[in-house]
């Protein structure tokens, strides 16, 4: 099987995050990049579903300087080739552009099955997977949570509200990877040298056959015209005492400031 | 020429989401700010009675798909009609819940549709007759102000965050009946839905919701937190540190990246990082932490869990006769005596 995963680099989760001079794009100074937590469980799926029927796992994503480190550790982590999709020129704002270039980047690899994540933390948007999707008019399953992949066809469950949905259709699909999936597994020391050697390529979206027109600034629908913080939140309230007085204290105040009872 | 706001009015089982209410609402909002029309598109089985109630919250025109086939949700099959809708709309902004369906299903109408859309938002604006969004970003560590360049503008709203405006049972709406050439074989298909423990509240509408953390010790005391939200009415959390610790399962996880929870909510964590769960919580939530400093080993346990059979108690008795507060702390003293007891033994 040919299998693609599509990951992204992310702020570490746990960043500051300040605005930069601009106002609406964050100030990249000393942030640590790591793939993003969802495309972890998408990468582990794919590399185990190697490991089951054979075949080879891709990994590809698309972004700056921040990517190529993310790369080296998702072939560390059993990914056979990557390929970094320079987001120069791309405007990576708008979910639409992105989505459109992966499309394409995907039409000249064929793959069988690809992998995202359900979302990128960070832009926070869910859309890329489906739009991927769309584009190549492919099925997609989105926040999955179990997989099971047999004589080209899946069965995926995926998570709802207060259920699970079991979703079954043909290959080639398009998956988002739900936490819950697998257990993503830690780079073994070996593993991580080898990585070093394999093949790390470096892509523009015109060797896609795009062009500015079709995913650059002028092709994004729209656009960030500001970026603020939240405004501080205000601190909790600690009620102690002894219990039968936090009974009291909490309830009356379930009861006559936030009227929930 | 694009004229109108639509919102795609999800349904499951034959009744509006809570989060559908929301979106119909503030649907009708920005069709008044605009001076436009509001529509609705409601798809499933069996639900053309849905259309009177979508009228009610000012739709004036709802396009309606009543077919077997579009029974249970599938992305081929609802994306196809909604695709369809807005092209026989031409509205300027279209709107739906950022719920499962809606986050599945968005996407891949405004992809096919070639415009672009706006995930999770939390805010609306009309500038001089120009629609822009609000919407978290960085796990609600930022907030970008979204402006769009094509039309129809499109964008999901986060549940929990719009309020449910007042039906007006005298409107009326004009029913079109959208019947697309539905394709039987749809690529993907829903074959079953297994549906969570039924009676339970669910997280993302409950209105009071009881959270357990670290402090609870193990997964053998999370029917404590359980039964607490039971007895509230409200639906059981947990937190990311117990839910990766495999205590509780990942449905129950509250705070980013994860639920978004609805307002009020009480939270009952006692948990050292308490960042995630508030950044889950609405700014309007109230959260306690029912901790105290205590240096002995158990305290934080003991202290969750008499503050737990305290509260139940309490709300037990609510129910019959009013208790006296002596009584209340002499069942109160019994019961932490109890677990005490049961803690040192285990």
């Amino acid at each position: 099987m040919k299998i693609v995963v599509c990951i992204k680099a992310v702020p570490e989760t746990d960043t500051r995050i300040k605005i930069a001079a601009d106002g609406c794009s964050i100030d990249r100074t000393n942030v640590k990049f790591i793939i993003s937590p969802y495309d972890e469980f998408a990468l582990e799926e794919a590399v185990r579903l190697k490991e089951a029927k054979g075949g080879q796992v891709i990994a590809m994503s698309l972004g700056g300087d921040e990517v190529p480190s993310i790369l080296r550790e998702a072939l560390a982590r059993g990914a056979d080739e990557a390929i970094h999709i320079s987001s120069t020129g791309i405007a990576v704002d708008d979910p639409l552009c992105v989505g459109k270039t992966l499309a394409a980047a995907l039409k000249t690899l064929t793959p069988d099955i690809v992998f995202f994540g359900k979302h990128g933390v960070g832009g926070d948007n869910q859309q890329v997977h489906s739009i991927v999707a769309e584009k190549l008019g492919w099925p997609q399953v989105t926040v999955v949570t179990k997989l099971e992949v047999s004589d080209g066809r899946l069965r995926a469950e995926r998570e709802i509200e207060g259920g699970i949905e079991v979703v079954e259709t043909g290959l080639p699909a398009v998956i988002g990877a739900q936490k819950g999936l697998n257990e993503p597994r830690y780079p073994k020391l070996q593993s991580i040298m080898q990585a070093k050697k394999k093949p790390l390529v470096t892509k523009t979206f015109s060797d896609f056959g795009l062009s500015s027109a079709d995913v650059g600034p002028e092709a994004a629908g729209l656009v960030i015209t500001a970026l603020r913080l939240p405004p501080p939140r205000q601190a909790g309230r600690k009620i102690t005492g002894d219990p039968s007085q936090q009974v009291s204290e909490l309830m009356s105040a379930l009861q006559n400031e936030v009227k929930v009872i | 020429m694009a004229h109108g706001v639509l919102v795609f009015a999800e349904q499951r089982n034959g009744s509006f989401k809570k989060a559908t209410y929301e979106t119909l609402s503030e649907g009708h909002r920005l069709a008044e700010k605009l001076g436009q029309p509001l529509s609705a598109v409601i798809i499933g089985a069996g639900i053309g009675h849905l259309a009177t109630e979508a009228a009610h919250y000012g739709a004036s025109t709802v396009y309606v798909a009543d077919v077997a086939p579009l029974a249970k949700y599938s992305t081929d099959g609802y994306a196809k009609v909604l695709t369809d809708a807005i092209q026989a709309a031409q509205p300027t902004v279209v709107l739906a819940p950022a719920t499962a369906m809606g986050k599945d299903l968005m996407p891949r109408v405004t992809a096919r549709l070639d415009v672009s859309l706006a995930s999770d938002v939390t805010e609306t604006h009309v500038n001089d007759g120009v629609f822009s969004v609000v919407r978290p970003v960085y796990a609600g560590k930022a907030y970008a102000t979204v402006a769009f360049r094509r039309t129809p503008a499109a964008a999901t709203l986060r549940p929990n965050v719009f309020p449910i405006a007042t039906p007006d049972t005298s409107r009326t709406a004009e029913v079109k009946s959208i019947v697309a050439t539905i394709v039987d074989a749809f690529q993907a298909k829903v074959t079953d839905i297994l549906a969570a423990a039924k009676g339970k509240v669910e997280l993302t509408e409950a209105n009071i919701v009881v959270s357990g953390g670290r402090g609870i010790k193990g997964p053998e005391n999370y029917y404590l937190i359980q039964e607490l939200a039971d007895a509230l009415g409200g639906a059981a959390g947990a937190s990311r540190a117990i839910v990766d610790a495999g205590w509780v399962d990942h449905s129950h996880q509250v705070g980013q990246p994860a639920r978004l929870l609805a307002q009020p909510c009480i939270s009952h964590v006692v948990s050292p990082g308490l960042s995630n769960t508030w950044r889950g919580c609405l700014p309007r939530s109230l959260l306690w932490r029912l901790t105290k400093t205590q240096k002995r080993r158990f305290s934080r346990l003991l202290t969750t869990v008499s503050s737990a059979i305290c509260l139940r108690l309490y709300l037990g008795s609510l129910s019959r006769s009013k208790p006296s507060r002596l009584s209340i702390k002499a069942k109160v003293t019994g019961e932490v005596r109890a677990h005490r007891r049961k803690a040192a033994k285990s």
